[in-house]
């Protein structure tokens, strides 16, 4: 009953039997609603037949299908799952492309029942694919003035230091747009971030509470780039402590430099001293905390005469002040420097151009091109 | 289908859905020439909606052609390309830059807000927009969509120009101009000081002007304007319009596209509709 020509008993029996055939039913109500059978081949898999009862549908159930042949595909280290749909089925191929398949070619008049083309629909399994995941708050605590530290747990896909995820403040119309937060960490399902309040977005984010449920579309952007074997100098400024610290978390070596207003002013201090296996240096304008001055006017006792761009490479983000003299100074020494940058953005995935920056070579998108960006590309206004 | 200047040229919403389930997709504005856009910040978020000056940025007809169009062709959609000049001269020459095949139909922008030459001045005279439309579709091969400002005196008179010229469609609205200070600082926060308004927050004001669009001419109408939902499409088909674009919607949620699809379906179960097209103007009054 779903299909205008089904497979006849035969065709199932001999598909069932063949070693590389791999099925999945779903059972309800102590029935088969529906199956899914896919054929494993050299580095795909091709999903052959998808079926749900007319009365059990629109319940997830053939989304459910999908996933567990493609987590059956990953295991086994297939790159591609394959498949053939009508195209007059716009439900299956909503679900095939809301799941992560493209639509690759078109096979004309395939179908011979009805002389029907059809659409070949291909997903890559080795793409950590961007996706909107519905995450629960875990916690959303104040660690420093006007700064939160927000952990949110959901099936999200894997992210790179550097990466940031846009995240729905509501689901009705106020605040419209989603906001940017640098990815702090992710084990497992879990993404942390760290946010300060900057407007009325940030300031409704701030009061979500455990066990409440936001929209988290990531991971977005081009993260930091590792270079094994470099004396590392991390400047993380003002809020852009996140997005260094989840490189630093990850390395673990280097020189650390923090800058900030005050002592109130440093978040998650503890914990830092406690992950990085590095020398931590922290700036505060009042000198309430570490030396007084700024995160700029530490980097030149750590790079000292003699490194050069060889050997040495700084991560940093910050202000924009900041960032524009750490690249000044990376400039002068020859020294490889990559710096995160931060701007206003409303989609977070390269479609609006809203959030450009001037480079050497052109207009580039922060959320697309970037974040990160080699310092010298950049054209300071 | 999408809205101009929310979609870019595709590429970045291929990765979220399949483009082929859109009725069209309509490109970035293009110009001849590239064009590198206003200074930033070019966005501000308002009360249900944004402000945006992104100022047309855009790469330029010959390299749209030669690097984005390809691409968009691979796909079981419409590219419909929208494109504006400075000079009558330079939509003319723009329209017949685009005589391409792949491209399905040209939208002509002479409604936007943000650059200072061209665009709304273009919208906002009849006898004006007349003769430009009609030099336009002399040289036009295509479908001619003309796309309309909010911020006219008589938009009934310009879209009665605009069907007398022979364009095949309207597009109905732009965005409308608008602007955000900040009251710590004392300074406007476009880079550009005044945008464009979009979102739900001028949806009615949409409507109205579909719904009064729609009486005065035969031609189908394009609604755009603070769709995010099926509910808001139907709304705009019962008031007239034949198609619709969703722009702002999916810049908050890429996978908007969807779940209207979806939800349209839904409605015409719910409520036994047979077409879609059975909705067009369909109000009540």
């Amino acid at each position: 009953m779903s299909f205008p020509s089904p497979w006849d008993e035969e065709t199932f029996l001999i598909t069932l039997e063949d070693e590389r055939c791999n099925s999945f039913v779903a059972i309800e109500d102590g029935m088969v609603v529906g199956y899914c059978l896919a054929l494993n081949l050299a580095n795909m898999v091709h999903i052959l037949n998808l079926a749900v009862h007319p009365d059990y549908r629109r319940l997830g159930t053939a989304r459910q299908l999908v996933k567990e042949i493609l987590m059956d595909a990953a295991i086994k280290d297939k790159v591609y799952a394959v498949l053939e749909v009508r195209k007059s089925n716009v439900p299956a191929r909503s679900l095939y492309a809301s799941m992560g398949f493209s639509h690759a070619s078109t096979w004309s008049r395939y179908y011979t029942d009805t002389n029907e083309d059809a659409a070949i629909m291909v997903k890559d399994l080795r793409s950590a694919m961007v996706q909107d995941v519905e995450c629960t708050v875990i916690r959303n605590v104040e660690v420093a003035t006007q700064t939160f530290h927000i952990i949110l747990e959901g099936e999200l896909p894997l992210s790179a230091p550097g990466q940031f995820s846009m995240v729905q403040i509501s689901n009705g119309m106020e605040p419209f747009l989603r906001r940017p937060l640098a990815i702090l960490g992710q084990k497992r399902k879990r993404q942390e971030m760290l946010y300060r309040i900057r407007g009325e977005g940030t300031r409704i984010l701030s009061g979500k509470k455990a066990g409440e449920t936001l929209k988290v579309l990531g991971p977005l952007g081009i993260g930091f780039t590792r270079h094994d074997g470099k004396k590392i100098v991390y400047v993380a400024g003002g809020t852009g402590l996140p997005a260094v610290l989840s490189l630093a978390e990850r390395i673990k070596s280097g020189h650390f430099i923090i800058g900030a207003k005050n002592r109130y002013d440093v978040p998650l201090l503890e914990r830092i001293q406690a992950t990085l296996n590095t020398e931590i240096i922290i700036m505060t304008e009042d000198g309430s905390l570490g030396n007084k001055g700024l995160a700029t006017d530490a980097i030149g006792d750590v790079i000292r005469d003699g490194d050069d761009g060889e050997d040495t490479i700084i991560y940093a983000c910050g202000p924009e002040g900041m960032l524009k003299e750490v690249s000044m100074l990376a400039a002068k020494t020859g020294i490889l420097c990559e710096i995160s940058l931060e701007e206003r953005m409303s989609c977070g995935f390269g479609a609006c151009t809203s959030c450009v920056v001037r480079t050497i070579k052109g207009n580039k998108r922060v959320c697309r091109e970037g974040p990160v960006f080699n310092a010298l590309d950049i054209i300071w206004g | 289908m999408s809205a101009s200047g929310t979609f870019a040229y595709g590429e970045e919403f291929s990765e979220f859905f399949d483009l082929g389930l859109l009725g069209g997709i309509v490109t970035k504005g293009l110009s001849l020439a590239p064009k590198d856009g206003n200074p930033t910040p070019r966005i501000v978020e308002t009360p249900c909606g944004m402000i945006n000056s992104i100022g047309l940025e855009n790469i330029g007809i010959p390299i749209f052609i030669k690097e984005k169009l390809p691409f968009l062709m691979g796909y079981d959609t419409h590219t419909i390309v929208n494109f504006f000049g400075t000079t009558e001269d330079e939509y003319v020459r723009a329209a017949q830059a685009l005589d391409f095949d792949g491209i399905s139909a040209l939208e002509m922008n002479v409604s936007c807000p943000n650059v200072k030459k061209g665009g709304i001045e273009f919208g906002r005279d009849p006898e004006g927009l007349h003769a430009l439309v009609k030099k336009v579709r002399d040289v036009c091969g295509k479908p001619l969509i003309v796309k309309l400002s909010p911020m006219v005196t008589d938009i009934s008179g310009i879209a009665l120009a605009v069907q007398e010229a022979r364009a095949d469609a309207i597009t109905c609205i732009n965005t409308l101009p608008a602007m955000a200070i900040d009251e710590k600082t004392r300074r406007p926060v476009l880079g550009n000081i005044t945008g464009g308004l979009s979102g739900p927050a001028i949806k009615p004001v949409a409507l109205k002007i579909v719904w009064d669009v729609s009486r005065i001419v035969h031609i189908p109408i394009i609604a755009s304007g603070g769709i995010t939902s099926a509910r808001d499409v139907v709304q705009f088909m019962l008031a007239g319009a034949t198609a619709v674009q969703v722009g702002s919607a999916a810049l908050r949620d890429p996978f908007c596209y969807i779940k209207i699809i979806n939800g349209i379906r839904a409605y015409m179960e719910e409520f036994h509709i047979k077409a879609v097209s059975d909705l067009i103007g369909a109000i009540e009054t």
